[in-house]
């Protein structure tokens, strides 16, 4: 035997892309149940709402099943921005909501720092997001995918998150 | 209007010549490149009618998950990826992926046979080592089938002796969650042995189980398959355990006609290969966030080995026998400081084997050799993974490794024994064993760099520097470009170097009449070139081209002695070179049609003599359908055609004749509430496929007739 290297082998085609899937559907979700202030409700001619992912994406081809299957079904409109890997001279005012990808965790405090309490909803699902500032970080528990809220966050940036989004969070902090 | 002034300063100081070659070109290769992909894989595999597919399971289940409301979603399960996974067309080797699911499909109860599906990669028996099956991938071919690096859950499985996988080493699948192969180098990751490729094996984990199963499988020639495994959730611990017995008598019509004492008595040829076998696994994983423990147990129970160790027949009374056990601990500590994560495995392994070998039949002489080894070896590494830079991504690896091989011998010939071909003497730790005790200590260091230094690019470069206590040193180097050409369309280019160290064996072994190590060996060394192409045109079609190109170094071979010895010592005896190409597509159909099918041609010569690597194929094809065409019922049929391999050099047999075979198995879920049933044909035209053999056995040996089983699977 021996001791062989942890250095993963590891490659995943499906599992990643269900959770990916479901994560993909919270994002869209999270778009009906947040008011954004007046000035950011008009939206393009055909209604869509922009949702940015900065860093690299790991929603695989979900984000692009997702809006095909609105398309589709007549819902509400969503437009995908991918901004890859971040640089400050980056401008995320056109989106509703961002999200900020693991591969960024070391950049989490200038891309907030960047939006400077702009309203734009900010999304990830890593560990130290909402000590950063963020917004949303969604979390596994039990095998399932909730989310803990910063309200401070949102309440600064002059979002209003709808009574179902709170209620359902796993923890909601006040702070920083 | 001074803006426009500025822009001019500004614009002069751009030579556009460059600019606007730099961007046709880039454009230039970019469209060639596509157009190429598109025209080779349209030329191999012309449109079929219906070819646009209609949803597939994801975009279904997209859709009806966009119907559920919020309390809905939060209750649903997902299938959680750990850890940082990539998707596989991004991951920077040529590599597959074979899941439980595809496993159950086939139909497969082996590793061997779910391995024979993946292009590049050849099953068949060895000569020379108690009929152990060899994997060859690409080309690169031995006996002992040192060149493969064999994980089970990341830990390796391999003799230290040999280099090889225990002797008569065979798996049944049901503890299997996912298979993953890379062909070609992976030494700067994995260090020794990923030479021709490395196959790891991850167990399931609780919830891959998620409550309790059992299932019976029994067929021709007297096999039959019993397993059982439970998974869950205890107190925030996931735990997964199972355990699998299997046992068969083997094919008694896969006859020698000739062996190496001719035919007719003393011979027993003609006669059958011994094929019999009888197997037990184990397989435990606890996970909790941190932590993942992994136990595996293989015990091979007195397997038969084929036509004898100097194949000769003798009437079943060799046997091989071998035990592994493996124990890993992993523990991942994420951001133990800021932008770090460390991850610390420790795992150790004990493998015992012994053979048990009558050389001749009866009547002809009672040569008996009982060759045995304990091996117990443990390590320690560190992974850190180091993120704080933009856009790169750098793991440093650092591990010690210690092996050590005790050897135990029973014979009754040869030096040491008083009465030659008498009563069976003990010569364990004396001058006249096989090989004397063993250690090795390995340190190494590994360093790699994921740079995604454009959009769309990504650099992987690393290097790995392994230091053996007994022979010498390694430098294994990889570099990997992944550029996502379109949104359909993934180009890689690679290069890797690896290397296989000289076994305890190849260095040490003594007192064998025809073999004798020889501790002045360097390591082998594989230089490797691919140039891969993922190109998805449909969301549910996906083709793949792979071209590789690969030089060896100082393969080990035995040489024989100037006369008037009659051994041979091991010898850094030739070089090789390869190249060749392996094709892949998948289709799934409809909601209810999946179809596969891959072509692989290589061409592996000797590099100083030209001669073709005799043995293996040069082609292999493998087409694959899966048809669920009722509702819980499903029909999987499978093609495999191996072609064109070629005698060694001064062999006069002709050819190895092509082969084909078929195999189909048919499934229906809920027969009973909970209960699966399936039946299944293996070889379904009898056909007389044959693996080759040395000059001794002059047919080569004969594959499995056609056989059926049925299956039954409980779950609770």
């Amino acid at each position: 035997m021996s001791a062989v290297p942890l250095q993963r082998v590891s490659y995943a085609e499906q599992p990643s892309v269900r959770e990916y899937e479901l994560k993909a559907v919270y994002l869209y979700n999270f778009l009906q149940f947040v008011q954004w202030p007046e000035s950011r409700r008009t939206v393009s001619k055909d209604g869509a709402m922009v949702i940015g992912i900065v860093g690299e994406s790991p929603f695989g081809e979900a984000l692009a099943d997702l809006q095909a299957d609105v398309r589709r079904s007549g819902m509400k409109p969503v437009r995908i921005i991918q901004y890859g890997p971040y640089q400050d001279h980056m401008d995320f005012g056109e989106c509703h909501l961002l999200f900020v990808s693991q591969t960024e965790k070391g950049n989490f405090r200038r891309i907030i720092a960047r939006l400077k309490d702009s309203p734009v909803l900010t999304v990830a699902d890593t560990e130290n997001f909402i000590s950063a500032g963020g917004m949303i970080n969604l979390v596994q528990s039990g095998g399932k995918i909730r989310w803990t809220i910063n309200r401070a966050a949102s309440d600064r940036a002059g979002l209003r998150l709808s009574a179902q989004l709170l209620t359902i969070a796993v923890r909601i902090v006040e702070g920083p | 209007m001074p803006e426009v002034f500025g822009i001019k300063a500004l614009l002069t100081t751009i030579n556009f010549d460059e600019v606007a070659m730099f961007i046709t070109t880039a454009r230039f290769l970019k469209k060639t490149l596509h157009a190429a992909a598109i025209a080779f894989i349209v030329f191999i595999f012309p449109p079929a009618p219906g070819w646009a597919s209609s949803g597939t399971d994801e975009t279904v289940a997209m859709a009806s998950l966009l119907t559920k409301g919020l309390a809905e979603l939060i209750e649903l399960d997902v299938a959680i990826a750990t850890g940082t996974l990539k998707p596989l067309k991004l991951a920077p080797s040529v590599a597959t992926v074979i899941t439980a699911q595809d496993i159950e499909d086939m139909g497969a109860a082996t590793l061997d046979e779910i391995l024979e599906t993946v292009p590049g990669l050849h099953v068949q028996p060895s000569a020379t080592n108690v009929f152990t099956s060899t994997w060859s991938i690409r080309g690169v071919y031995s006996q002992l089938n040192p060149q493969v690096l064999l994980l089970i859950d990341g830990q390796s499985l391999k003799s230290n002796n040999n280099g090889g996988k225990p002797a008569s080493f065979r798996m049944p699948v049901s503890t299997i969650a996912r298979i993953e192969i890379i062909r070609g180098p992976g030494s700067a990751v994995l260090g020794a042995d990923a030479f021709a490729g490395a196959i790891n094996i991850i167990t399931k984990d609780g919830r891959d189980i998620n409550g309790s199963n059992a299932g019976f499988r029994g067929g021709s020639f007297g096999s039959y398959d019993l397993w059982a495994q439970h998974g869950g959730s205890y107190r925030g611990w996931d735990v997964a355990l199972g355990a699998e017995y299997a046992k068969g008598e083997g094919d008694k019509k896969r006859i020698i006609e000739k062996d190496a004492l001719g035919s007719g008595y003393p011979s027993l040829a003609p006669g059958p290969l011994d094929t019999h076998y009888e197997t037990f696994n184990t397989s435990l994983t606890v996970t909790r966030e941190k932590f993942r423990l992994n136990l595996n147990g293989f015990w091979m129970l007195g397997n038969g080995i084929g036509a004898g160790v100097s194949n000769t027949l003798n009437s079943g009374r060799s046997r091989a026998d071998s035990h592994a056990l493996l124990a890993s601990l992993v523990y991942t500590e994420k951001e133990l400081v800021q932008d770090f994560d460390l991850t610390t495995r420790v795992s150790g392994s004990y493998n015992w084997g012994r053979n048990t070998f009558y050389f001749f039949p009866p009547d002809y002489r009672n040569a008996i050799g009982r060759p045995g080894v304990k091996e117990l070896n443990g390590g320690i590494e560190f992974t850190g993974d180091y993120r704080k830079f933009n856009d790169h991504r750098i793991r440093l690896s650092f591990g010690i490794n210690n092996f050590n091989t005790d050897t135990f011998q029973e014979k009754n010939y040869g030096p040491g024994i008083p009465v030659q071909f008498g009563p069976l003497v003990d010569i364990s730790n004396t001058p006249y064993v096989y090989l004397k005790d063993q250690h090795r200590r390995l340190s190494y260091a590994g360093i790699q760099d994921e740079w995604a230094f454009a959009r769309n690019w990504a650099l992987t470069a690393g290097v790995r520097y392994d230091d053996y206590s007994d022979f010498g040193n390694a430098i294994s180097p990889r570099i990997a470009i992944v550029w996502k050409t379109a949104p359909e369309l993934v180009t890689k280019l690679l290069y890797g170097r690896a290397f296989r160290p000289p076994t305890f064996g190849e260095l040490h072994q003594q007192n064998n009449p025809a073999t004798i190590g020889n501790n002045n060996l360097d390591a082998e060394t594989i230089n490797t070139y691919e140039l891969a192409f993922d190109y998805r045109p449909l969301r549910a079609l996906r083709f793949g081209l792979n071209l590789f190109e690969y030089r060896i170094k100082g393969l080990i071979d035995y040489l024989a002695d100037p006369a008037p010895a009659t051994t041979k010592t091991a010898q850094n005896a030739r070089d090789q070179k390869g190249r060749g190409f392996e094709v892949e597509t998948e289709w799934v159909a409809t909601e209810a049609l999946k179809l596969r099918a891959n072509f692989s041609y290589q061409r592996s010569t000797d590099s100083a003599t030209g001669a073709v690597v005799p043995d293996v194929p040069a082609m292999k094809f493998y087409a694959n359908a899966h048809w669920k065409f009722m509702p819980e019922w499903s029909v999987d049929g499978q093609y495999f055609r191996v072609m064109d391999r070629h005698r060694a050099a001064g062999d006069t047999r002709p050819k190895i004749k092509d082969y084909d075979l078929v195999n189909m198995t048919l499934r229906k879920k809920n027969i009973l509430k909970h209960c699966d049933l399936a039946v299944a044909v293996r070889n379904l035209f009898d056909n007389d496929a044959r693996e080759p053999g040395p000059a001794v056995i002059p047919n080569d040996y004969p594959l499995q007739h056609r056989s059926f089983w049925a299956e039954l699977r409980y779950s609770f």
